[in-house]
């Protein structure tokens, strides 16, 4: 996963990282047992500096169940710091996985609408 | 749906090719295995077949081969029963044949076949069960029980509690309580509850519950619900150890599929299934009992169906492909390293530029890398080469087979199989080599009451015996059948008018008339062989090949067809020659002698001249003639070449050292010329063509 805010430095998510606000949490490429440390520690940056934050996650190109874990401590612990989260955008990728996980409503996807998930990656 | 199908397999067609090789090595142990199995017990064996099954069970479960994962699972159902120390019967080892059969053409991509693999599958159960009543009636003869399926069954013939009994059709009650008159789309779906409790490792060991569900969701309608409660607090969450859990309720499909797709992770993703309705529940959810369930129709795997469809050609790929052993590359770096050395030290021979080059060591340098080139050579030959076992791995399964199906007792017997050829040899040799084997079967071994009338044991013997000679191998198929009959074959040539009436032929030119097509002397055309169609190909093929087929025979005692061929096609080992101001190179392999034309030794037959050599005579060629170049010295020499059994007598005008020269292709318009086998560049850059001894042999003279 890369986030907007180490985009530049990975290059592949930088126009996407200029025109990122501070509380817009963009991820990209996999989600995966491979990238879910290193995708930690951006999310621990996330929940530093965010009290609304906002998932862009449309070129999400695929998601394993360490991914889904990740990011259900990562959406209970905003939760907790009484911040909140939104999906903006997923890509199917994302939502097809949550789905058969069955995390989808741990993960706030069950409701998110059609206009918002995406074959973009 | 239908984003995650694309999805899963475009992960997995990656790991595809590898699942492929490995299963394909693995089906050719199994079948070597099972084909064993019929002689005296090696007790290992059952082990061993039941590892290389349980792998591919798995493979194929990983890879969602819903088909191949059940063929796999009865047939270790039956060879979980005799390594309870239970017999194998023949039938049972030819039903386990058939279904390694059906798991290779799974593999390639073959379309499933849903009558033919459940009647397979019944058939494996059915040996499961006769086998499982054998270890009952016999309990003394099974050895060690313990903990096998045989154990299960008590010695008084009761059937354990948790081992169904018979049914009186000997198929188990699970296939005995479905009526087939019910088609299987008409039953009640099961609705299995599968609960999942991964291990914290899970994702550590490579494994991802995505993928896993995604396959089960192949098999029916699935919904999971996932267990978060276990799930540390973000900061103390170590995102790559597994705190989830899952219920998974799956609607249709087959516990016992569902058990085998999870059989690969078992150790770190354990699963109990609970089964309502469908198909009678008799799975045990323990790995050590997986009694037989309801065979229901096979569910295709759509993702890796079509991934298997849409990986790159498919057997066209593994045609491409060759295994090297680690040893041979070893070898070629360790040449290049020496490559290296001798490139640095011809670099150093004029270092000052001044030309003072010191001729001793210039020269013992270019020794060094003549020496190198040669290596190599010989190296990157090895590199195509493999081993003839390749072929005759498949042997004994034929003659078990075609033994079987004629009521024969035959023995094969493979010596030198580890000898090495060019692979574009060895892909042409397969089919000539069947068709020489299932000859012998067919009509040279006799039936076991005729060769006990005969003074001879039951049992008939087949030799394949290899060998290398140099640059060539000599394969000798030999049985201790009933031999040919030359007076009969000379008879049916008469007949057919292939021998003038009055003429006589030697033994040996009589045995050679089988190689003319269509000839036959089969009173009646089998399956097998007989339609007189095939010989000819054989010989043909060889030929073809560079090499030549010859026969030795004798009646009442057996047959030997002899075969010769070059190592490789790639170099040949080549005798260099001139004729109307040309090199021309001739295989060496042809060559039969070289010497002066005597004019008193060439005489006309007819419009014909022919040339004597030794008792006989060959027809006489003038190569200037034949290729239609201009003479420019009177030919003076004669180089006798052979092929097929066929002498030609070549008028050439000098003869040159032999060599061995890189075969060329030919070009498109080049290829067309008649004569011609290739070219190859020689030393001095010029290009020489390669005559083609065997169509020169094999064709006539007149031009």
């Amino acid at each position: 996963m890369h986030v907007a805010s180490d985009a530049a430095q990975l290059g592949e998510t930088e126009d996407v990282a200029e025109s990122a606000a501070p509380d817009e949490l963009v991820l990209s490429g996999p989600i995966t047992v491979a990238t879910v440390e290193h995708t930690k520690q951006r999310l621990r940056q996330q929940l530093a500096t965010t009290t609304a934050c906002v998932i862009h996650a449309a070129e999400v190109t695929r998601l394993d169940a360490a991914g889904a874990q990740l990011l259900h401590a990562f959406l209970v612990e905003v939760a907790r710091r009484g911040a909140t989260a939104r999906w903006a955008s997923a890509s199917l990728y994302l939502v097809e996985a949550a789905r058969m996980l069955g995390m989808e409503r741990y993960l706030g996807l069950s409701s998110l609408p059609a206009e918002v998930t995406s074959w973009q990656p | 749906m239908a984003t995650m199908t694309v999805r899963v397999a475009s992960i997995n067609t990656a790991l595809l090719d590898v699942f492929r090789e490995e299963t394909t090595d693995g089906l050719d142990q199994l079948e070597a295995k099972l084909l064993a199995l019929l002689s005296p017990r090696d007790p290992e064996l059952i082990d061993q077949l039941f590892r290389v099954v349980h792998t591919i069970k798995g493979g194929a479960g990983t890879f969602g081969m819903i088909q191949m994962t059940r063929l796999a699972h009865r047939m270790e159902s039956v060879l979980d029963i005799y390594r309870g120390g239970a017999e194998p019967t023949r039938s049972a080892v030819t039903t386990l044949l058939e279904a390694g059969d059906a798991l290779r053409r799974l593999l390639g991509g073959g379309p499933s076949v849903p009558d033919q693999e459940a009647a397979l599958e019944a058939r494996l159960e059915h040996a499961a069960t006769q086998a499982a009543s054998v270890g009952r009636v016999l309990p003394a003869a099974s050895g060690d029980t313990s903990g096998a399926r045989a154990a299960q069954v008590s010695s008084t013939g009761v059937p354990a509690p948790d081992m169904p009994a018979p049914a009186a059709d000997g198929l188990s009650p699970a296939m005995a309580a479905v009526p087939e008159a019910v088609a299987p789309e008409l039953r009640p779906l099961a609705l299995h509850t599968i609960q999942v409790s991964p291990a914290r490792e899970l994702f550590r060991a490579g494994v991802d519950p995505v993928v896993l569900f995604d396959q089960l969701s192949s098999l029916g309608e699935l919904s999971a619900t996932v267990d978060v409660a276990s799930v540390p607090q973000f900061e103390e969450l170590d995102p790559t150890t597994c705190h989830l859990g899952w219920t998974l309720r799956l609607v249709g499909g087959d516990a016992e599929i569902v058990h085998a797709l999870f059989d690969w992770v078992d150790d770190i993703c354990p699963i109990t299934i609970e089964t309502l309705g469908g198909a009678p529940a008799t799975c045990d959810p323990s790995p050590d009992h997986e009694p037989p369930c309801d065979p229901a129709p096979p569910l295709a795997a759509p993702a890796v169906r079509a991934a298997v469809a849409a990986s790159p050609g498919n057997r066209d790929a593994a045609a491409a492909t060759i295994r090297v052993r680690l040893d041979k590359l070893d070898a070629l770096m360790a040449l290049v390293g020496d490559l290296v050395v001798t490139q640095s030290t011809l670099c150093t021979l004029d270092r000052g530029g001044r030309g003072a080059v010191d001729p001793l060591r210039s020269r013992a340098a270019l020794d060094d890398l003549q020496r190198l080139t040669r290596s190599l050579q010989q190296s990157a030959l090895q590199l195509r080469s493999m081993p003839i076992s390749s072929v005759l791995d498949r042997f004994p399964r034929l003659v078990h087979d075609l033994a079987e199906r004629l009521g024969k007792d035959i023995v094969l017997e493979i010596g030198g199989d580890g000898i090495e050829l060019d692979k574009t040899v060895l892909e042409r040799i397969g089919d000539p080599l069947v068709h020489l084997i299932r000859n012998s079967i067919d009509h040279g071994i006799e039936l076991p009451e005729a060769r006990e009338a005969a003074g001879k044991s039951r049992t008939g013997r087949i030799q394949i015996a290899v060998e290398q000679r140099g640059d060539e191998v000599a394969i000798e198929i030999s049985d201790d059948g009933r031999g040919l009959d030359a007076a009969r074959i000379a008879a049916r040539a008469a007949e057919r008018g292939l021998i003038a009436p009055g003429h006589s032929l030697s033994e040996d030119e009589i045995y050679r008339l089988i190689f003319v097509p269509g000839f036959s002397t089969a009173d009646q055309v089998s399956e097998l062989s007989g339609r007189g169609v095939g010989m000819d190909v054989v010989v043909r093929t060889i030929q073809e090949l560079g090499g030549d087929v010859r026969l030795r025979s004798e009646l009442g005692a057996g047959t030997t067809i002899a075969l010769r061929l070059p190592l490789t096609l790639a170099i040949v080992e080549g005798q260099l020659i001139r004729f109307g101001g040309r090199t021309w190179i001739v295989p060496l392999l042809h060559v039969v002698e070289c010497s002066r034309l005597d004019p008193a030794a060439v005489t006309m037959l007819g419009q014909r001249a022919v040339y004597r050599v030794g008792d006989d005579v060959a027809p006489l060629i003038d190569l200037c003639e034949r290729m239609a170049v201009p003479r420019t010295v009177p030919g003076t020499l004669v180089l006798v070449v052979e092929a097929g059994g066929r002498q030609r007598a070549l008028v050439i005008d000098e003869v040159g050292p032999r060599q061995q020269v890189v075969v060329k292709s030919l070009s498109a318009q080049l290829a067309r010329v008649d004569d011609l086998a290739g070219a190859t560049v020689l030393g001095d850059g010029s290009v020489a063509f390669i005559l083609d001894i065997v169509g020169l042999c094999a064709k006539g003279v007149a031009r």
